[in-house]
């Protein structure tokens, strides 16, 4: 096959960007997905609707809202979009977390009714859901809230925390809504507390440096972006977003329906701590792996990854109860490290080991394969490499001399 | 042992995925195939420039005693020429002066540095290249080198043993004294500029765990080889 120049893959970057553009979801699923979660907000916000006069405003959370979405592996798995509608006006105690997802609910049907939806809304624990099923099948979560900025202070100061490293965290805290919560029924009470758009700004922060430089690209092709904090992620491609990209999709590979596989917040989480401004994949993988494997390890008999957003959260709150989860996640960063590695260090660019290929998928690799082209370094004699290593060696001023002791 | 564990794992945790780790009798052992790998960036997508099957036994006490290589195939001739005994241990280099000049001689530098130029000039070595790095002469008189190189004295057993043997006794080297190499001359006057250096990088301990290994590979010969050694020097001359 003729691959035109501008095309071929010449390096272990190029190929692990071609990757991921496999992997990734397609922008029209993409812009799909927006423009449907768009339409619920303005349904939610027409002149009719019962929510209008509280504010309703919808923002992604999750992987949409990170810019870190993948294609499912299985021709039957739906993209799940996260959503958040929160009532800007809404107060608790002037309504129960009951009477605000009805409220929601009674619209969201109205909604599906409206536009002729296959099946209606369901009722979940904490969310509203809504499948689409047509070309690109999307599993959409829309989570009712209220600010809860207060209920964010009250919480962790109750549980001991101090508010220092969060205060620029408290104005985008929100309090959801659940089932199981005891004062479900009961206006007045606390509820629970989560901070979406506080934990986007974190990851934002994460990668102040590169998303800096992208801004500054973005704003002499004449796109206004006032800050770092409000780029919008989805827009941009990081090294950061992309390698946790392939840990999803290593992930979702090997634990195909496994309801205790390690899940995206966590990967994210883990992620983005160890992330150190790296500006490849490659680099930002190398650096990042043995960091998430390490804190994974080093953590005592009561698991804790905090929420950076909101320490009081606890993503691996469940590992206790279920230790199956973390040794799945212990299995998987390990196994991750060893099939990722044994490309990055262990091969040559353009032949992708096995591991990696079954980790990444047979049909993605076989895509990705054909661009991949011969240079010159590549086809080097290795004589000659090691002449030109050895050279550098020397001028480092590092070399060393064998000597045999004798038996 | 547990920081050395870990210490291990993180020198090979990118750049080595095929080594595993585990503990065997006092020592954390590395088994599996290594990766020479090209660092020049224009070479580091090209994979590895070769690869061994090796085993590294890192004792628990490390850096104070010497990782064991072993090769476990046959990559590399197993014959002194190619600085590897019958039994595949790799002689890599003389440990003390590299474990000396390090500032931190983490495990890590060891596979960087020592590890990685012994298997680079195994590469060029098979390729009918010269040692990139030159070698050290086998056996005693290597090590010798190696360490008075290092001293900035002459590469005589004695004049090393003379100067580990002060080292050991003296915490600080007096510049106007005889020179403790054994010359004759002040140490100002000898080999007292590069001696300086050697006392602020050699503790006297470290100096005396280096007089035992020379005493260790220069054992002491035996009256009969004396004579032997004697007569082979001066063969018509008559021994009363």
């Amino acid at each position: 096959m003729n691959i035109p120049k501008d095309r071929q893959i010449t390096s272990k970057e190029e190929a692990l960007r071609a990757i991921v553009r496999e992997i990734s979801i397609p922008q029209s699923y993409d812009k799909k997905a927006r423009d449907r979660y768009h339409s619920i907000g303005d349904w939610l916000d027409r002149p009719e609707s019962k929510v209008r006069a509280l504010k309703p405003k919808i923002s992604a959370q999750g992987s949409f809202a990170l810019g870190t979405v993948i294609r499912p592996i299985g021709d039957n798995d739906a993209y799940d979009v996260d959503v958040v509608c929160e009532l800007e006006n809404g107060d608790h105690n002037q309504m129960s977390q009951a009477e605000l997802k009805s409220l929601v609910g009674f619209e969201i049907r109205a909604y599906a009714t409206k536009y002729h939806m296959n099946q209606k809304p369901q009722d979940g624990r904490r969310c509203w859901t809504m499948e689409y099923a047509d070309e690109a099948d999307f599993h959409m979560d829309i989570l009712p809230s209220i600010p809860g900025t207060n209920s964010y202070v009250a919480s962790l100061v109750s549980a001991g925390y101090n508010l220092d490293g969060v205060r620029s965290y408290t104005d985008t805290a929100i309090s959801i809504t659940d089932k199981k919560h005891d004062g479900y029924h009961t206006r007045g009470s606390e509820w629970l507390v989560s901070n979406p758009k506080g934990y986007l700004r974190w990851f934002r922060l994460r990668q102040r440096q590169i998303l800096e430089q992208k801004r500054m690209q973005m704003m002499a092709s004449g796109q206004v972006i006032a800050s770092v904090e409000h780029f919008p992620n989805h827009k941009v491609q990081t090294p950061l977003q992309d390698a946790i990209k392939l840990l999803k999709r290593h992930r979702d590979v090997m634990f195909d329906g496994d309801d205790h596989k390690p899940i995206s917040i966590i990967i994210a989480t883990l992620a983005a701590t160890s992330y150190n401004g790296e500006l490849t994949i490659s680099d930002t993988l190398r650096n990042i792996l043995p960091k998430m494997q390490r804190t994974v390890e080093e953590l005592g008999p009561v698991p804790v990854i905090s929420n950076p957003s909101y320490p009081a959260e606890n993503f691996a709150d469940k590992w206790q109860e279920k230790p199956i989860k973390r040794q799945n996640f212990e299995r998987w960063i390990g196994k991750a490290r060893q099939d990722i590695l044994a490309y990055l260090a262990g091969s040559r660019f353009d032949a992708i080991p096995p591991a990696f290929r079954d980790s990444m998928t047979n049909e993605t690799i076989s895509k990705v394969a054909p661009m991949m082209a011969l240079t010159a370094a590549a086809v080097a004699t290795s004589a000659a490499v090691a002449a030109e290593e050895a050279a550098a060696v020397h001028s480092s001023g590092n070399q060393t001399k064998p000597w045999y002791p004798g038996e | 042992m547990k920081s050395l564990l870990r210490d291990v794992r993180d020198a090979l945790y990118v750049d080595q995925p095929f080594l595993d780790i585990s503990i065997k009798d006092e020592a954390v052992v590395v088994e599996g195939v290594y990766l020479l790998l090209a660092k020049l960036p224009a070479y580091r997508d090209r994979g590895p420039l070769a690869e061994h099957r090796i085993r590294i036994e890192v004792p628990a006490d490390y850096p104070l005693t010497e990782p064991k290589v072993t090769m476990l195939d046959d990559s590399i001739p197993k014959r002194d020429t190619f600085h590897c005994s019958p039994t595949g241990v790799c002689c890599i280099t003389v440990f003390e002066t590299w474990m000396v000049t390090q500032e931190d001689p983490t495990i890590g530098a060891f596979v960087e540095g020592p590890l990685r130029n012994f298997f680079l000039s195994q590469l060029l070595r098979q390729k009918g290249e010269a040692w990139p790095f030159d070698e050290w002469d086998h056996g005693a008189d290597g090590w010798i080198d190696a360490v008075a190189e290092f001293m900035g004295c002459r590469a005589r057993k004695t004049e090393v043993q003379n100067v580990l043997t002060q080292r050991i006794s003296n915490d600080l080297l007096d510049m106007d004294a005889p020179c403790p190499c054994g010359a004759g001359l002040t140490a100002t006057q000898c080999c007292g500029a590069t001696l300086e250096k050697f006392w602020s990088q050699v503790s006297p301990e470290t100096a005396e765990t280096w007089l035992r290994r020379l005493i260790d590979l220069t054992p002491m010969p035996s009256p009969r080889e004396i004579q032997k050694r004697i007569h082979k020097n001066r063969p018509f001359r008559r021994v009363h």
